[in-house]
C-alpha cells in the first residue's frame, strides 16, 4: 500500500518550483482529472497540535506564492487516493474566482439586530436583511473598488458575523487603508491577507 | 493518543487570538476531500462552537483593555 497522502491544496497546474510540506517532505502535485492536488506523503495523520495546524497554514501559504490559483484543502486531509471528478467543475470555476487573489477576514462585532415579528413577510425580510450585516454597507461601498467577491458568515451574540472579502493579490495595505477610514456603528476587526480559505465550494453532504 | 476532541479543546484553550484565526481558517474552512480517512469530521463542529466563543471572549477583553 502506498503511504498516505497529506493534502494541502488544490490547483490547476503543478507548482512550477518546489515546495516543502508540513513536515518538511516535497510537495507532489498529483493529477487528478483536469486539477493537481498538491500533497506530501507522509509516515502517519499530523495529531491536532497548535504546531500542526500552524505547520499546515505555512505549507498553504508557501503553495500560494507558488501557485496563481490555489484553493486551500483544510487540516487534516489524509488520503490514500484523490478523486474530484464529481465536483470538478465547481472546483475549476472555485480556482478561477480565486486566480491572482487572496483573502481578508473580518470579524464584526456589535449588537445583533432585532427581528422584526409584525408580519411573517416583515420577519423573513428582516431576516435577510439581517443576514447580509447591513451596518457594513458603509464598508462595502468604501472597499468596493477593491473587493473582487464576498461570503458572509453570520454567529451568535457579540461576533455578529465574520465577512470574508476576496481582493487582488498584493492589495491588502490599499484594503486595510480603506477600511480605517471608514466610520461603522459595528466593530470590525481585519486579519489578512489570507490564501482563500474561505472561497472553496460547499462540501457534499 | 488523546481523542480529536479533547486536542482541540487543549489547543482552543490555550490560543492566543493570532492561533484562533489560524485554527478558525485551517479547520472550518478550505476544501472538504471527501472519501478519506479524515481525522475525525465530528470534532470540527465542536471546534466551531468553543471558537466563536472565544473570539468574542477576547474582543470583551480588548475593549476594556481601550476603556482603561
Amino acid at each position: 500500500m502506498s503511504p498516505p497522502l497529506n493534502v494541502y491544496a488544490l490547483s490547476d497546474a503543478p507548482p512550477p518550483v518546489e515546495v516543502r510540506g508540513a513536515q518538511g517532505e516535497a510537495v507532489r502535485a498529483l493529477p487528478a482529472g483536469s486539477l493537481f492536488a498538491l500533497a506530501g506523503e507522509v509516515d502517519q495523520r499530523p495529531d491536532l497540535t497548535a504546531d500542526a495546524v500552524r505547520a499546515h497554514d505555512a505549507a498553504v501559504r508557501r503553495l500560494a506564492v507558488a501557485c496563481p490559483a490555489l484553493l486551500p484543502v483544510r487540516f487534516g486531509s489524509i488520503a490514500d487516493e484523490v478523486d474530484f471528478s464529481e465536483r470538478e467543475a465547481e472546483l475549476l470555476e472555485a480556482l478561477e474566482l480565486v486566480r491572482d487573489r487572496e483573502q481578508m477576514t473580518l470579524r464584526v462585532y456589535g449588537e445583533p439586530e432585532q427581528a422584526d415579528r409584525g408580519s411573517g413577510t416583515a420577519y423573513l425580510e428582516s431576516l435577510r436583511r439581517s443576514r447580509s450585516i447591513p451596518a457594513l454597507d458603509p464598508l462595502r461601498a468604501a472597499l468596493a473598488p477593491l473587493v473582487r467577491a464576498e461570503r458572509t458568515e453570520p454567529h451568535e451574540g457579540p461576533l455578529i458575523a465574520s465577512v470574508y472579502h476576496l481582493i487582488d493579490r498584493g492589495s491588502a495595505p490599499e484594503y486595510l487603508r480603506a477600511l480605517a477610514g471608514v466610520a461603522l456603528a459595528v466593530r470590525v476587526a481585519p486579519t489578512g491577507p489570507w490564501p482563500a480559505w474561505s472561497f472553496a465550494p460547499e462540501p457534499l453532504r | 493518543m488523546k481523542r480529536r476532541e479533547e486536542q482541540a479543546m487543549e489547543i482552543l484553550e490555550a490560543a492566543d487570538q493570532s492561533l484562533l484565526e489560524v485554527i478558525d481558517h485551517v479547520l472550518n474552512k478550505g476544501v472538504v476531500v471527501s472519501g478519506e480517512a479524515m481525522l475525525g469530521v465530528a470534532g470540527v463542529d465542536l471546534v466551531y462552537l468553543r471558537l466563536s466563543a472565544l473570539l468574542c471572549a477576547s474582543d470583551r477583553v480588548q475593549a476594556r483593555a481601550r476603556k482603561k
